[in-house]
């Protein structure tokens, strides 16, 4: 009766003798009890049959902080009051929401998996809640990373953003790799950039865009960092990789292409060149420059301004449209533009308005020039064109 | 050959990669039941594998059908070495056995490996074609339907009640010592679940074959237990109550159809055995004695209870006041022979399963209405065992007798009580090495022949129960006789009638009955304490703790009782007291839900008396106690509601208790007792609960008293299935566990440092709760389970686990107005009390969200003081998405169907037609689970859902599972493998009665929940243990709303789906 009883007994000992030294150093962050009571938190977990998600936490996460950041933000939220918690319960709650975050994760990687998984019980609108937060991303950083090349140099360079936007490290390598991960998912894809995203990480109309326009200017590289440049926001980078997408890439013109969406059209590229005939030629531009003129002469604030610059702001769209075969100046279309045709009417003091009318006038008016064939060229070029200068044209 | 189980193989799908050169896995499966196997075709180089294979058809006896599982396990194919499985799947086709639960098993099941967790999932169909079976003889009990739940199941009708079924079958445990096993991984406790898998078959197929012999065909509040008993073995065991099962078809009353006069009215001595004293192999012990001499006061008249020990040296106790007694009346006598009667007869038949009507228990907590005829009190027992080798399996004779025991105690104590029945009876161990505590308990009670049998009951005493028994106050009317009562009570006329007496207390472990008046709301009542014992080894342990079982008890006890009197209520319901036993501690912790019973009396106050009456300053501080007691008592009687009709004296008539006389609660171990004092008590006719205050720990205790916080506002809990008080619940549901260990630092720790660190650990485990459910305010924490164990040394380990639900505050308000109102007979109904109502629900609807604020401070903070702003960043904010959101997986889903390639015009339709399907979207948001991929299957631990209807119960739910891991660290510690574990252990619960067609589980329990860890070596270890009834249920609203929502949803799908492909 007694033998098998104090066998098992002492050989238990040991291991919990080296528990007790050891135990300090494993649970550092335990600390945090009332002093006196001799008692440490082992094991504290909460598990619902449905999932609790808590938005602000998820939020703090998501941002990055850590459960000692989160709990004090949440303290300062002043959510102690409200509840009449103890720092204690803040701390384990927060402990259990970060827990259940950080196993969710793996399946936030894939959406649709989320949807299918049988581990987590989450309704369908917090499950949307969890994916288009987790998607979501800071302007400020994707400002940074906005045209690059998403590789593991840049991933270096997080730091540095990080430093500079105040956006935790955290934070940018989850925003980083959900860049990543969504342009790994869709490049060499056939069909619609925005809807093979919204597709495979079930995103909103809206994020999906944003998300299309991540992958269409990583894809194409376009400069987005340089000084100039700084003024314009993600919005309207993102405004004219759409209007881009709709109109210059291959997906254009045909449909079943594979990176439809991503790539430019290489042949309307091509052929932009045939474009240089509008500057080239001294007799269409001077037509060129009577037409708009004639119809614009007093419907325009800046009109002298506007005729003293023509010639300027012709050669400048024109020489973007012809350069547009090299990669180098693609990538650089978005300085070009700027530097060509934003800066010189802005140091003009052009109206928003009166650039709407120059810019209607300016394309129109090539359908009256006779010796040009270059038409649908031309607006397949300027209708895209128009739309983004429009806005990029602010201050 | 009564059986054809047949078994489809369908599909795989997010299958792990087993091989990690082609990233994919070569998957076959492998079906197993008995000693056949079947395997399926591999299916190569796929983690989505569709294998869908012939049916594989077992031909097999009805009783393998109800013993074995059918095993399914998952297995990556390797052309050179061995295959490596990646899960197994464990599948009860028990619910295919009854004709009237599922007909199928089919659906996704998680596959699940002890080391890994869930796999991927896998989806089988299964049936099974039983064929009649003439043999009178046989081994099987097909047919006979189990219920975890504790009252009669909603869609059925109890014809008959037969009473009290129990087995037990033991076995080896392959894996008693996990730490020199955990070497070789999963098969140990492979063969682990395995075996408990089997072993649970068989216990409730054995149960089934005594239900069948008492012409039953249903086992109602069935518990089956697991105790790993380490090295000497494991044992499986299960009670229940057997009963004769009605379908309803319509929800007709509960009577019996025929109740033809009885044949015999010969009186059958309630227990064979003329004085239950006998069955003590001793003398009763000066223990016992003691135990009641330190306990003159009402503390103990509740509960008759004893300690006991099977141990030569310390000789057995009993019941010390035993007798029989006279009968109060000749109505009682009459009624409680024609019971008694009832009871023994249908044993009559000389076969071997007559000694079961030895033991007139019910596993139920809750009754048909006239079920229930009076209640005695709270009856337990306990006794401490050696654990010894079991040495054949076959023969679990020692287990049994251990048992047969416990249930003789607890038989005669309810026999003390004048009751002939015990209801609300649960039993449960607690091990620690060698050493295990037997505990039982249950509610001593009368009940009505009727249910027990029918057609025995003479038609006048039907006459005389009919008008002798007001339904509503009954139950409380005490059993036992007045002039020769059991115990020193203190007994009144009935608050409600006013023709039979009450007893001034009640303690109960069941639930409240439904028709029992109750003033107010109840609330959870819980006693914690702790003491330390030495450690030892076997008999001087096993004696060390025998001897602090009664003092534990009686702490326990009179802590219940001034907690009850503090909080200004008068009775407790679903009492459950959990004796934990330690290496080197023993726990005590009970948990009821009190309220005020209209019937019974108003409790009297708490007074302190302090020891030396000279010192002045002591008596102020004294005082000041006893300010804070009367204050908080005030405050409670506010908070929960109380406010009991004011009765003249007349009305009431007889004894009245004089508001200033006094009994003294004397302490264990307080020496001093005046005698005069003491002989005052046994008359027990005084209304205020003294308090001694002698030495310090006294003090101690007073101040715990008042350290219980109550919950914050909007917030109830219970333990009984519903809060008393509140009956207009929503359909939010939470079900939920929450565990926690605590270690405790100090080596030398006192009784008094761990009373307090015990009581804090359950305190802030409430406080967690309810902090974490705060967004489901106004709430009822219900059916609030607490387990303690004690793992290790140090370690003390609570697993909680309990249903909150909403309820509709503003409803809540207007009844228990007009219920106080009703009550008080206020008949005044001027403008103060109409303008009243308002103002409430103005402040309501304010209350009511807690969270938009608290967000926006959050928000503030975080952009104003939080952060430094230059460290803000402003991010792309979706705005209005909240709204949104749970149409964009639809509207998702929908594209997915009716996507087009690569047209420009794609996207500029959807922003076009964004704006529309919002609206749409939003219209529809009333059910936005219809869409999921995965069906919500909800979980309580309650009989009941609320807002709904269960319209099929689907079979037993019983799932046992093993995880371990030797990366502890790279999981997230103790706290991330647990928590990951129950998640899986909660969807696997989900995927099987999704697949037998469900939608819930109701009476949801976790009965085991053992945690082992061994951080040194990066490992750890869980063994879990649920179960519950798999249903179907419609929810109440969609009866009505599904018929006129079906078309215009139909037209708005449509609606989209062509704006989406334009």
């Amino acid at each position: 009766m007694l033998g098998p009883g104090a066998r098992s007994g002492i050989s238990a000992l040991p291991e919990v003798a080296w528990r007790r030294h050891a135990r300090p150093q494993q649970c550092p962050a335990r600390g945090a009890r009332a002093p006196g009571v001799a008692m440490t938190s082992e094991l504290d977990i909460f598990v619902g049959n449905t999932t609790l998600i808590d938005e602000d936490v998820y939020r703090l996460w998501l941002d990055g902080y850590s459960v000692t950041d989160a709990v004090a933000l949440r303290v300062r939220s002043g959510i102690l009051e409200q509840t009449g918690a103890t720092a204690a319960v803040l701390q384990s709650d927060t402990m259990d929401h970060y827990r259940t975050f950080h196993m969710l994760e793996r399946l936030l990687h894939a959406p649709p998996k989320l949807l299918h998984q049988l581990i987590f019980q989450i309704p369908p609108s917090r499950q949307a809640l969890l994916i288009e937060r987790y998607y979501a991303f800071d302007e400020a950083f994707v400002r940074e990373v906005l045209g690059k090349k998403l590789s593991k140099g840049t991933k270096k360079d997080l730091d540095d953003i990080s430093t500079k936007t105040g956006i935790t490290l955290k934070s940018c390598r989850r925003q980083f790799d959900n860049f990543k991960r969504v342009f790994k998912v869709v490049e060499e894809m056939r069909g619609s950039l925005v809807d093979n995203i919204q597709q495979h990480f079930l995103l909103s109309d809206r994020l999906a865009r944003d998300y299309a326009a991540i992958v269409f200017f990583a894809n194409n590289r376009f400069e987005t960092g340089k000084k100039k440049l700084q003024y314009l926001s993600f919005g309207d980078f993102a405004f004219c990789a759409e209007l881009m997408i709709q109109n210059w890439t291959l997906g254009a013109v045909d449909s079943q292409m594979d990176d439809m969406d991503m790539d430019l059209d290489k042949e309307f590229l091509q052929d932009l060149k045939e474009l240089k005939v509008l500057v080239a030629d001294k007799d269409l531009l001077d037509l060129h420059k009577s037409l708009v003129c004639t119809a614009l002469r007093g419907k325009l604030g800046v009109f002298s301004e506007m005729e003293a610059n023509f010639k300027n702001l012709s050669r400048g769209l024109v020489n973007v449209a012809a350069k547009l075969t090299h990669n180098k100046d693609v990538r650089d279309l978005f300085v070009d533009l700027v530097e060509k045709f934003v800066e010189p009417c802005r140091s003009d003091h052009w109206p928003l308005s009166d650039v709407r009318f120059f810019l209607n006038q300016y394309s129109a008016s090539v359908h009256s020039l006779d010796g040009f064939r270059h038409q649908t060229l031309w607006d397949r070029y300027m209708g895209t064109l128009h739309g983004c200068l429009l806005r990029l044209y602010h201050d | 050959m009564p059986g054809k189980l047949k078994v489809k193989i369908v599909a795989g799908r997010h299958l792990p990669v087993m091989d990690r050169a082609s990233d994919l896995t070569d998957a076959f499966v492998e079906v197993k039941f008995g000693n056949t196997t079947f395997k399926t075709d591999v299916y190569l180089k796929s983690l989505n594998p569709q294998w869908n294979s012939e049916w594989f058809k077992f031909e097999v006896d009805d009783e393998d059908l109800q013993d074995e599982p059918l095993q399914i396990t998952v297995l990556d194919h390797d052309t050179y070495s061995a295959n490596d499985a990646i899960g197994k799947v464990y599948i009860d086709i028990d619910p295919l056995l009854y004709s009237e639960a599922a007909t199928v098993i089919s659906g996704w099941f998680p596959i699940y490996d002890t080391i890994h967790g869930i796999r991927g999932e896998i989806n089988v169909v299964v049936k099974v074609d039983l064929f009649n079976d003439l043999n009178r003889f046989r081994q099987s009990s097909c047919g006979v339907k189990f219920f975890c739940t504790t009252s009669i199941p909603k869609c059925y009708r109890a014809v008959i009640i037969h009473g009290f079924v129990e087995e037990l079958v033991v076995n080896e445990d392959p894996e008693y010592q996990w730490i020199d096993r955990i070497r070789t991984p999963r098969a140990s406790n492979e063969a682990r679940q395995r075996l408990i898998s089997l072993m649970s078959g068989e216990l409730q197929r054995k149960i089934g074959l005594k239900v069948l012999e008492m012409r039953g065909n249903a086992v109602v509040g069935y518990l089956q237990c697991f105790d790993l008993e380490g090295e000497s073995g494991l044992v499986v065991r299960a009670i229940g109550t057997a009963c004769t099962l009605d379908k309803l078809s319509s929800p007709a009353a509960f009577l019996p159809a025929c109740n033809s006069p009885s044949k015999e009215m010969k009186e059958i001595p309630f227990n064979e055995d003329p004085n239950p004293n006998t069955h003590s192999s001793g003398p009763s012990t000066p223990l016992k004695n003691q135990t009641y001499s330190f306990s003159p006061s009402k503390s103990y008249s509740r509960q008759s209870s004893s300690s006991d020990t099977d141990l030569s040296l310390t000789p057995k106790t009993g019941m010390g006041s035993g007798s029989a007694g006279k009968e109060g009346g000749p109505f009682k006598a009459l009624l409680r022979q024609q019971t008694q009667s009832a009871l023994e007869q249908r044993g009559g038949s000389p076969h071997r399963f007559c000694r079961r009507r030895e033991f007139p228990f019910f596993t139920l907590t809750a009754f048909p209405p006239g079920f229930l005829v009076h209640v005695g009190g709270v009856v337990s027992a306990r006794s401490v065992k050696l654990l010894d080798r079991i040495h054949n399996p076959d023969e679990p004779e020692t287990r049994d007798a251990w048992w047969a025991e416990i249930r003789q105690e607890i038989k005669s104590h309810a026999k003390a009580l004048g009751c002939h029945a015990v209801v609300g009876y649960s039993e449960s161990t607690s091990i620690c090495e060698e050493v295990c505590i037997l505990s039982a308990s249950g509610t001593a009670a009368v009940l009505n022949p009727r249910f027990l049998q029918d057609g025995t009951v003479e038609g006048c005493l039907e006459q005389r129960l009919e008008e002798n028994l007001p339904t509503r106050c009954g139950f409380c009317h005490i059993p036992y006789d007045e002039l020769n009562m059991p115990f020193p009570a203190h007994l009144t006329y009935c608050y409600n009638c006013r023709k039979q007496k009450v007893p001034d207390v009640l303690f109960t472990t069941i639930d409240l009955p439904t028709d029992a008046t109750v003033i107010g709301k109840g609330c959870l009542i819980q006693a914690r304490l702790c003491r330390l014992k030495k450690k030892a080894q076997a008999e001087a342990n096993a004696t060390a703790i025998s001897n602090l079982l009664p003092f534990m008890e009686y702490e326990v006890h009179t802590q219940l009782m001034n907690k009850l009197k503090l909080k200004g209520m008068n009775a407790l319901f679903g009492l459950r007291i959990q004796i934990t036993v330690g290496e080197n501690m023993l726990m005590g912790l009970a948990s009821a839900t009190g309220v005020y019973l209209a019937a019974l009396p108003t409790p009297g106050g708490i007074q302190i008396a302090g020891k030396t009456p000279n010192d002045g300053s002591y008596e102020q501080h004294i005082s000041h106690m006893q300010k804070k007691i009367n204050d908080t008592i005030a405050k409670n009687k506010e908070l929960y509601e109380i406010s009991p009709p004011e009765i003249s004296e007349e009305i009431i008539g007889s004894p009245i208790p004089e508001p200033r006389q006094r009994s003294r609660l004397l302490r264990s171990q307080s020496e001093s007792s005046d005698e005069v004092t003491e002989l005052d008590l046994s008359h027990g006719k005084k209304d205020a609960f003294v308090l001694e205050i002698d030495d310090t720990d006294a003090m101690e205790d007073v101040h715990s008293l008042l350290t219980d916080v109550p919950p914050p506002s909007g917030f109830y809990s219970c333990n009984t299935e519903i809060m008393p008080g509140i009956n207009n619940w929503t359909s939010e549901i939470q079900m939920f566990t929450s565990v926690r260990v605590i270690r405790l630092s100090s080596l030398n720790l006192t009784n008094q440092a761990l009373n307090k660190n015990f009581n804090d650990l359950c305190e802030n485990l409430l406080k967690s709760l309810y902090f974490k459910l705060r967004s489901m305010i106004p709430c009822c924490l219900c059916h609030v389970n607490f387990t303690v164990s004690l793992p290790e040394d140090e370690l003390i380990q609570v697993t909680v686990t309990a249903v909150a639900i909403t309820f509709d505050k503003n409803q809540a308000l207007q009844t228990t107005k007009t219920h106080v109102e009703k009550s008080l007979q206020r008949a005044s109904t001027d403008n103060e009390e109409l303008l009243q109502f308002p103002l409430e629900l103005c402040s309501d609807s304010l209350s009511s969200h807690p969270l938009p604020p608290a967000k926006e401070h959050l928000e503030s903070a975080s952009s104003n003081s939080g952060i430094p702003a230059a460290q803000r960043a402003t991010s792309v904010d979706y705005s209005s998405f909240a709204d949104r959101c749970s149409s964009w997986i639809e509207l998702i889903k929908l594209k997915a169907q009716t996507i087009r390639r690569g047209s420009i015009k794609t996207t500029v339709t959807v922003e076009k037609a964004s704006p529309v399907g919002d609206g749409n979207f939003r219209n529809r948001s009333a059910p936005p689970c219809a869409n999921s991929t995965v069906g919500v299957v909800k979980m309580t631990p309650l009989s009941f859902i609320p807002g709904a209807k269960i319209t099929k119960y689907l079979g037993i739910i019983n799932m046992f599972f093993i995880r371990e891991t030797t990366s502890l660290r790279e999981e997230g510690g103790v706290s991330g493998f647990l928590h990951a574990f129950i998640a899986e252990v909660f969807a696997m619960v989900r995927a099987h009665v999704a697949a037998l067609g469900g939608n819930a589980v109701v009476s949801y329990i976790m009965k085991q929940c053992v945690f082992m860890e061994n951080p040194n070596k990066n490992q750890a270890q869980c063994l879990i243990n649920v179960s519950g009834d798999a249903v179907v249920f419609v929810r109440e609203s969609d009866l009505e709303v599904v018929s006129t929502q079906q078309p215009t949803a139909n037209c708005q799908s449509s609606c989209t789906e062509g704006e989406v492909t334009t």
